[in-house]
C-alpha cells in the first residue's frame, strides 16, 4: 500500500475515533434526556410553575392529569372537587393539562384556563370549563366563549386575551404535557397521589379510602 | 530476516470488524464518560444501568470496566486497521485472540449482572452483543490462518 493511502487511513481512522469519543463524551455529560417512566411514578414534582390548590404542607398530594374536553374528565372533576373540599386542609390538588389530540377545542380551552390563571382565577375558569363541556366542546370558534367566561369571572379581558395567545401559555401547557408524557400516561384522567399513578377511583368512596390511606401510610420523601 | 506470509481476507471482513470495534469504543466510551461524570445513565429496555455501572464488580485493578472496554475495542479496531495496512499474518493471528478474550470477558459480565448484581444494564448488554460478533468474525479469521 502506498504511503499517501496509508496516511489517509490511518489519519480518518484517527479522525473517526476523536470524533466519537467526543460524541459519546458530549451525550454522556450533556443535558440529562429523561426517558418516560414506565413504573408509574410523577414525572416532575410539583413546583411553582404549576396550578396548585389546597393545604401549603399536605399530607396528601393529588396531580390530575386532564383534558377540559374529554367527558370522562368532566365526569371525574365534581368527584375530585367533592373530596377536596372534605379533605382541603390535608392535601393539595395539582392540576395538569394533558390535552388529547383527538379533542379540537382542549387546547384553546388549555389556553383559556391559563390566561384565567394569570389573574389568579385558574380554578374558576377550570370550573367552568368542566361544568359547561357541552356548550364548547363541539363548536368552532370556542375562543368566544371561553371569553365570556372570563368575564363572567371579572378579568382584565385586555390581558385575558393577550396571555391567551402567549407564547408563554404554549409554553406552560406543553410542558405539562411533556410530563405527563414523561410519567407515561396515555389516558385522561390520570391521578397520581404522592407521586404514584393509582387506578382511577370509580366512586367518591373510593377516593375517599385512597386519601385516607395515604394520610396514614405517608411515601418516604424522594 | 523471512519475509511473513502476506494473507488475503475479504474486504466486508476486515472492515465490519472496523465498525464494529468502533460501535463497542463508542458504547465504552460512553460508559466511561458517565462513569467519570457521575451522572445518571438513561437507560432503557433493562432497568439496572446505574446499578450495574456502580457495582463492585465494575472495576478491574482499579480501573472501571469501562476503560477496559475503550482500550479492547481501539485495540481490535487498531489491529484490523493494522492488518488492511500490512497484511501482515501474525497480525491477522493476533485478531481473534483479542476478540475471543473480549468474548469471554463479555460472557463473565453477563453472569456477573445476571447472578451477582441480578439487573442487567443494556449498554453492557450491546457491548456483550458486538463482542459476541467480533468473536465470530474472529473465528472465520482464525479458519482462513491456519
Amino acid at each position: 500500500m502506498d504511503t499517501q493511502k496509508r496516511i489517509v487511513i490511518w489519519f480518518s481512522a484517527a479522525l473517526v475515533v476523536i470524533v466519537a469519543g467526543i460524541g459519546a463524551y458530549q451525550v454522556a455529560t450533556g443535558t440529562p434526556t429523561e426517558l418516560p417512566r414506565r413504573d408509574g411514578t410523577l414525572s416532575g414534582s410539583i413546583d411553582g410553575t404549576d396550578w396548585t390548590k389546597g393545604a401549603k404542607e399536605p399530607k396528601v398530594s393529588l396531580v390530575e392529569y386532564s383534558d377540559f374536553q374529554c367527558p370522562a374528565c368532566g365526569v371525574y372533576y365534581p368527584l375530585i372537587e367533592g373530596v377536596f373540599n372534605e379533605y382541603k386542609d390535608k392535601m393539595s390538588f395539582t392540576y395538569r393539562h394533558f390535552p388529547l389530540p383527538q379533542h379540537q377545542n382542549a387546547l384553546a380551552a388549555s389556553y383559556a384556563s391559563e390566561a384565567a390563571g394569570n389573574q389568579g382565577k385558574f380554578f374558576e375558569m377550570a370550573d367552568k370549563l368542566f361544568k359547561n363541556q357541552d356548550e364548547w366542546s363541539e363548536i368552532k370558534n370556542p375562543e368566544t366563549v371561553f371569553e365570556r367566561y372570563a368575564k363572567e369571572l371579572n378579568l382584565d379581558i385586555a390581558k385575558y386575551q393577550a396571555d391567551v395567545m402567549s407564547d408563554a401559555t404554549k409554553a406552560a401547557v406543553e410542558n405539562d404535557a411533556k410530563s405527563g408524557t414523561l410519567s407515561a400516561l396515555d389516558h385522561t384522567p390520570t391521578v397520581n397521589i404522592n407521586g404514584k399513578m393509582i387506578e382511577n377511583p370509580r366512586t367518591k368512596d373510593e377516593l375517599v379510602a385512597l386519601i385516607e390511606y395515604a394520610i396514614a401510610n405517608p411515601t418516604p420523601k424522594e | 530476516m523471512s519475509e511473513t506470509k502476506k494473507i488475503e481476507f475479504p474486504t466486508w471482513l476486515i472492515w465490519s470488524i472496523i465498525a464494529l470495534a468502533l460501535i463497542g469504543f463508542t458504547d465504552a466510551a460512553f460508559l466511561l464518560a458517565k462513569r467519570l461524570s457521575g451522572t445518571p445513565i438513561p437507560c432503557f429496555i433493562t432497568t439496572g444501568c446505574d446499578e450495574v455501572s456502580k457495582s463492585p464488580y465494575s472495576v478491574l485493578f482499579g480501573v472501571p470496566l469501562s476503560a477496559w472496554g475503550v482500550l479492547f475495542y481501539l485495540g481490535t479496531g487498531f489491529l484490523a486497521l493494522l492488518y488492511i495496512d500490512t497484511k501482515n499474518l501474525i497480525v491477522a493471528k493476533l485478531i481473534p485472540l483479542a476478540t475471543t478474550a473480549g468474548f469471554l470477558s463479555s460472557c463473565y459480565f453477563i453472569y456477573v449482572q445476571k447472578y451477582l448484581i441480578k439487573a442487567f444494564c443494556v449498554y453492557c448488554l450491546l457491548s456483550a452483543l458486538v463482542a459476541t460478533i467480533l468473536f465470530v468474525l474472529g473465528l472465520i479469521i482464525w479458519k482462513k490462518v491456519k
